[in-house]
């Protein structure tokens, strides 16, 4: 059977760029996006407690 | 062989030569037509539309089908690892680690400036993966590359393709091909590495194309001019267009 040929769909470039475009904004996975929000609390609070330790002397 | 240097000298060139079979294409246009920050992205898409307009399919080899995945793979890629780097603290515990995923945002940004569409090397990927692994654990890297790649790459491939018009073609060492003048064979393209400088995968589509019966070549590598300008007469009705 004749394998059947494919021919260019106008516009199909900037379709499909678009597409990537899309694909590369997507937010992180969770197991990373966890991660690294759980790190930046503790830190947050790291940094809280040393401010209210200064206050306090 | 004739240098095309604009739209309009293709369409007049392919009206001249009344239709065309297809037209063979390397990896740096079928990149042009899917990132907005290559410096060819119109021209490119410009070219696809006029294809499309008169009917005419591209063909390319498997090496290009395997260059262009590839640089797929790591411009997706290279977008995550910028989200890394945006949601990071600049006091971050692994110091090392942000400084990595903000030296690839900094070469992506300045490449932005200039129109080059930067992309991570295999360095970088490997470095990342091992980064990723050490920090965030065992299936991070898995679903870091399945969300800004693997959606698409297994979904939406065999589409992309079909959409592009692409067609690729393989011939075995010295077989005879319905889309080939004359066969190919390995030590051709060894020797135009070894006398005229190209990479393997340039050599390559040089080789496949002066072979073949397709007419027009459509290319972003500026080194196929000074060789296509010098080729045999033989290739006289054959036509490039380079993407400048």
């Amino acid at each position: 059977m004749e394998k059947k040929i494919n021919i260019p769909v106008k516009g199909a470039g900037r379709k499909w760029a678009a597409r990537l475009k899309e694909l590369a904004e997507q937010p992180l996975p969770d197991s990373i996006l966890k991660k690294i929000k759980e790190e930046s609390e503790k830190k947050k609070s790291a940094s809280d407690k040393k401010t209210t330790g200064d206050l306090d002397l | 062989m004739r240098i095309l240097n604009n739209l309009q000298e293709v369409h007049r060139y392919i009206q001249q030569q009344g239709s065309l079979k297809g037209c063979l294409a390397d990896t740096g246009f079928l990149y042009a037509l899917s990132y907005c920050d290559d410096r060819f992205f119109d021209k490119a898409n410009d070219v696809l539309d006029l294809l499309s307009e008169k009917q005419i399919a591209i063909f390319t080899n498997v090496v290009s089908r395997m260059e262009f995945v590839d640089l797929i793979f790591r411009k997706q890629i290279t977008g995550g690892a910028i989200h890394i780097y945006e949601e990071l603290l600049p006091k971050e515990k692994n110091k090392h680690f942000y400084n990595f995923v903000k030296s690839i945002r900094d070469q992506e940004s300045r490449g932005r400036k200039i129109n080059n569409s930067f992309k991570v090397g295999e360095y970088h990927i490997k470095k990342l993966r091992e980064e990723i692994l050490q920090y965030y654990g065992d299936k991070s890297w898995q679903d870091f590359c399945r969300q800004f790649v693997g959606n698409m790459l297994v979904n939406e491939w065999l589409i992309l393709e079909k959409e592009f018009g692409l067609n690729y073609m393989e011939a075995l060492e010295g077989s005879n091909h319905e889309q080939l003048n004359l066969p190919l064979y390995w030590l051709d393209v060894v020797q135009l590495m070894g006398e005229q400088g190209f990479r393997a995968p340039d050599a390559m589509i040089v080789n496949f194309f002066s072979k073949s019966k397709f007419d027009l070549l459509i290319t972003s590598d500026q080194d196929f001019k000074k060789f296509f300008s010098t080729t045999e007469k033989e290739l006289n009705s054959k036509a490039v267009y380079i993407l400048k």
